[in-house]
């Protein structure tokens, strides 16, 4: 019944590596990456921080250039693209929800979302998109005035909202305690079942692999291990 | 209205006090731009018009005597439209109830029937008609000064005897827009106004039936500007009756200080938009690239979401176009309002029939652009960063601050020395690199400006000083109405209340080398002479030489000479046959043009025999003229007019205080604008950006106030090292000026004090004390405790 068996791969990475060059010398923080990413599918990328989680996270998502390889999305290479290209890119195809929320703080919830809406071809009404994540009443508040669930809530509507094809979700409960967090995880399971929208979520944390249909395990730059999950887990079954 | 602009609405609330000092530098440099330069577009309009409609003359001739009959005998001159002769003389004016010398110029108005050149406005009542005799037409500003009505009497001595006549009305004319009596620098309609009358009272007073003593001209439109091209030709022509000088417009006083008004306008319109603009554009530069540091994640999230580069720097450049449009709207009307209010100062300074302020459509627009222009400049700038931010390093916290040792802490004896405080302070001024520049520059404009008041007041009380004190020495000059012997000064020497007499002999005449021409007088002096002194511009003494001429640098330049060469004088007195004299010396002249000789050699030059041309009369020490001595001076029938020094001087003194408080304490108050936009930035720049240092020291114990005195002393750095820019930039942009402003009959000596410096120096520091106030009251109010747990 999962999602991502009836789909073929919507993102592959073929060979990627990424070098950053920290004065004199080259740092290589990605080595040779290869993935693939099926259309409808819930991925949980795992492994300690430097290991090049939110570098990967970011190629996905066209936010940073690999050094070497290819970024295939469905027929097209993103590694070939302009850099307007991939912003135009992103804006049609990616959703993005961030460890910090990354708010406007001088936006009320409703406008941080309207920031994507804004720009989206077909997107969700924004208030609808609050309501989804359980902000119907919260709508008018600054983010000054929410807990930090509740922000995380707004990042999520703002990602959704856009009706993307691929949610990347980086440390979405990195910085939740343990019941908001898995709130929040339980509306990123429901959003990829309810409107089957493909999410890559990367953490460190080691229980959540448990959530995805799949999981990759990154270590130094290298992928050591990547395993479907039989038997997903339900968000009321982990703990931290 | 789109997302992103109710957010930036948002934030330009949040960040009102900021924004409200640098749109009030925004606003200052518009307001200049419009109201100097609507100024200009209005006085030059009006002048033209006033110009066209009183067909104001290109070019005036002096003679002793031509019979209007030989004037329709002239030649056809090519590019010669017409000429008119006229009847003009000095006169002094009696008024009852006034006892000093009034006096006052006396012109005879064309016949009716003919389109005058110079054309009066009649203001009251009506103009004499040909044939009378016992009416006069008084300049209007005369007639107020005196608080003269059509109707009243004043006596005119014309040609030694007294006319009593009877006020026909009042007007003004387009050749006395600026009126000054010959030898004076500032209109004084107490004692010196204009007299116009019929023809044949001219002609009866001045002994003159048939004849004139003045021609006014106008030429075809291609030589306006350069009417002795067909002028010069006819001086062999005129020659014979008695030719005194031909004064093109451009040498004309009242259209000379007109048009160096209208220059200095021009300039100031350039120059103060430039410097408040400059400073506008420096500290809308600091704050959004600061701007844009803090909102590194705001941007990188709006690229991730897919906003374009262009659409994320769109957003930025906007809060420098809402100062800028804001700023441009209030400066525009601002500019407007003290436009009007310059119409005003001009009407009050210059005699215009209507001096309108009007409201220039074309420079709005111009305004708004420029602002708009400029704070798109400092907010581009800024927001450039938000350009080169790739989204995924946005997202990145931003990297820590490496932190170098300073080139002070090399000098380590003096680091050691310093507090920890002020070696905090020292750092973080050397770190935010642009910051400090920028602060430095602002407090280096707000301090030369108001170095450039101080030098203004010095060098202006320097000029008046050296000229009054040191030049002219005399109370009175009387001037002849022709040459005298000695006993005319015997004779003044003995008037109550006069300690020394001296004979003058002053020339006027023309002097010529090669091509070159030009109406001089040539003063002679002996080693005797005490009340007038040849003075160069440190104050020290000239003798005149034995032999030569001891001229002005400047008009030694403009003539294109040297001491050795030789020119040639033509007296305009006496006998008018041109001499040799060659140039012995040249110094530098602060005020008139005047050139000085040795009497000997003057007299020599003129066909010997001991000449006077003029008394000048020191009373004795303390004392001011009293009535006794008002008649006396008045009775001396030689007298044509009297110039009366400690008036100028106190005229030149009341007028020179009143314009420089208004300069000083808008220059003050400019200053304090800049300095508040400058400090209010940085410093609520530093709190929001230090934030978490700023907690930490209050949980360490701090208070409020200890922490604020971190945040002054890098303010006192800063705008201490720029008030010592400021002062050097001060006095070369007030010389600069004064060098632009300096005419031939003024040129201003740049001074400025010791005790001025330390003024300016002052002034800074008393600013950034104050303007700190403000900062303080926003770390007073900081909630340090939320602070405490923002990540960074």
């Amino acid at each position: 019944m999962a999602a991502h068996d009836r789909a073929g791969p919507m993102l592959a990475l073929a060979g990627v590596s990424r070098t950053y060059r920290m004065g004199e010398v080259d740092v290589p923080v990605l080595r040779g990456v290869d993935l693939s990413v099926a259309r409808g599918e819930l991925m949980v990328i795992v492994g300690p921080s430097g290991s090049g989680k939110s570098t990967l996270l970011n190629i996905m998502g066209a936010m940073d250039r690999a050094s070497e390889g290819r970024v295939m999305f469905r027929d097209r290479e993103l590694t070939a693209m302009s850099d307007r290209a991939l912003t135009w890119f992103r804006r049609n195809h990616i959703g993005f929800i961030f460890q910090f929320y990354n708010l406007v703080p001088t936006l009320t919830a409703r406008e941080n979302v309207q920031v994507a809406t804004e720009l989206a071809q077909k997107p969700l009404d924004p208030d609808e998109a609050l309501a989804m994540v359980g902000l119907a009443d919260r709508m008018d508040h600054f983010p000054g005035q929410l807990s930090g669930g509740e922000q995380q809530r707004v990042a999520v509507a703002r990602a959704i909202a856009k009706q993307p094809e691929l949610l990347l979700c980086d440390e979405p409960t990195g910085a939740l305690d343990a019941e908001t967090g898995k709130a929040i995880l339980r509306l990123l399971v429901d959003i990829n079942a309810r409107l089957g929208t493909t999410v890559v979520a990367i953490t460190h944390n080691a229980v959540i692999e448990r959530l995805g249909h799949r999981y990759l395990r990154l270590s130094s730059g290298c992928i050591v291990e990547s395993a479907e999950n039989e038997h997903r887990a339900a968000v009321e079954e982990i703990d931290w | 209205m789109s997302v992103l602009n109710r957010k930036l609405r948002r934030e330009l609330l949040q960040h009102r006090g900021v924004l409200v000092s640098i749109i009030a530098i925004v606003v200052l440099g518009v307001a200049c731009l419009v109201s100097m330069t609507s100024s200009y577009l209005n006085l030059l309009a009006e002048r033209d018009s006033y110009y066209r409609d009183g067909r104001m003359a290109h070019f005036w001739v002096d003679m002793v005597r031509m019979p209007d009959a030989d004037l329709d005998r002239l030649p056809e001159m090519p590019g010669i439209e017409a000429i008119q002769p006229r009847i003009s003389y000095p006169a002094t004016v009696e008024l009852a109830d006034v006892i000093e010398p009034v006096s006052g110029q006396v012109l005879s108005l064309p016949p009716p029937e003919q389109v005058a050149i110079n054309d009066i406005v009649v203001r009251s009542g009506q103009r004499p008609l040909p044939g009378d005799r016992d009416s006069v037409l008084v300049g209007e500003s005369f007639a107020e000064a005196h608080g003269l009505a059509v109707g009243d009497q004043l006596t005119l001595e014309m040609g030694g005897n007294h006319h009593e006549l009877r006020i026909a009305g009042t007007a003004i004319s387009c050749e006395f827009v600026y009126l000054m009596a010959p030898g004076g620098l500032l209109p004084d309609p107490q004692r010196y106004g204009l007299f116009y009358i019929s023809r044949e009272l001219a002609e009866d007073a001045f002994d003159m039936q048939g004849a004139s003593n003045q021609l006014v001209g106008r030429v075809s439109p291609r030589y306006a500007e350069h009417p002795d091209v067909v002028v010069d030709p006819m001086r062999p022509l005129l020659s014979p009756y008695g030719l005194l000088s031909v004064t093109p417009r451009r040498h004309q006083p009242s259209h000379r200080f007109l048009e160096d008004e209208l220059d200095q306008l021009v300039a100031f319109a350039f120059l103060a938009p430039v410097l408040f603009l400059g400073v506008a554009v420096l500290v809308i530069n600091v704050m959004m690239t600061r701007m844009v540091q803090q909102q590194r994640s705001i941007i990188g999230t709006l690229k991730a979401l897919g906003y374009r580069d262009g659409q994320v720097v769109w957003h930025y450049v906007k809060f420098g176009l809402v100062i800028g449009g804001v700023g441009g709207a209030l400066g525009i009307v601002v500019g407007q309002l003290l436009a009007d209010w310059l119409a005003v100062v001009y009407t009050a300074y210059f005699e215009l029939p209507q001096l309108v302020s009007r409201f220039h459509p074309s420079l709005a627009v111009a305004g708004l652009l420029v602002s708009l222009s400029a704070t798109a400049l400092g907010s581009g700038r800024g927001a450039r960063a938000a350009l080169k931010l790739a989204p995924a390093d946005a997202l990145r916290a931003s990297p820590p601050l490496i932190v170098h040792r300073v080139l002070l802490e090399r000098i380590g004896w003096l680091w050691r020395r310093l507090s920890v405080n002020w070696q905090n302070a020292l750092r973080n001024l050397m770190r935010a690199r642009l910051r400090a520049v920028s602060g430095c520059g602002a407090a280096a404009t707000g301090v030369a400006m108001i170095v450039l008041a101080l030098v203004y007041n010095d060098s202006l009380n320097e000029l008046v000083e050296l000229q009054y004190e040191r030049i002219l020495l005399a109370d009175f000059d009387l001037m002849l109405r022709d040459f005298a012997g000695p006993e005319v000064v015997h004779a003044a020497a003995k008037l109550p209340g006069v300690a020394r007499a001296e004979p003058l002999l002053s020339i006027p005449g023309t002097l010529e080398a090669d091509h070159r021409r030009r109406e001089v007088a040539l003063t002679g002096l002996t080693g005797d002479n005490r009340l007038t002194q040849a003075i160069d511009r440190d104050g020290r003494r000239i003798e005149p030489p034995k032999r030569g001429l001891l001229m002005p640098r400047w008009l030694a330049e403009q003539m294109d000479l040297r001491p050795g060469d030789t020119v040639t004088f033509t007296p305009a007195r006496g006998e008018r046959r041109p001499r040799q004299v060659t140039i012995a010396r040249t110094f530098e002249s602060l005020m008139g043009e005047a050139i000085y000789i040795h009497r000997g050699h003057l007299e020599q030059l003129l066909g010997g025999g001991e000449a006077v041309s003029t008394v000048q009369l020191a009373l004795d020490r303390g004392t001011t003229p009293s009535e006794v001595t008002y008649r006396a001076l008045r009775g001396l029938p030689e007298v044509e007019m009297i110039g009366d020094t400690q008036r100028q001087k106190e005229l030149l003194e009341t007028h020179m205080v009143g314009a420089m408080r208004i300069f000083t304490l808008m220059l003050i108050g400019f200053a304090t604008v800049i300095f508040f936009g400058s400090i209010m930035t940085s410093g609520y720049i530093a709190i929001g950006e230090r934030q978490r240092e700023i907690a930490t020291l209050r949980a360490l114990g701090y208070g409020p106030w200890a922490v604020g005195s971190l945040l002054l002393r890098e303010a006192l750095v800063l705008n201490l090292a720029g008030a010592v820019i400021g002062l050097v930039l001060g006095y070369h942009l007030a010389d600069a000026s004064l060098q632009a402003v300096s005419t031939e009959l003024v040129r201003v000596p740049t001074v400025l004090h010791g005790r001025s410096m330390l003024l300016a120096v002052a002034m800074a520091v008393l600013l950034t004390f104050i303007a700190h106030l403000l900062v303080q009251r926003r770390i007073n109010r900081m909630d340090w405790l939320e602070a405490l747990k923002i990540k960074e």
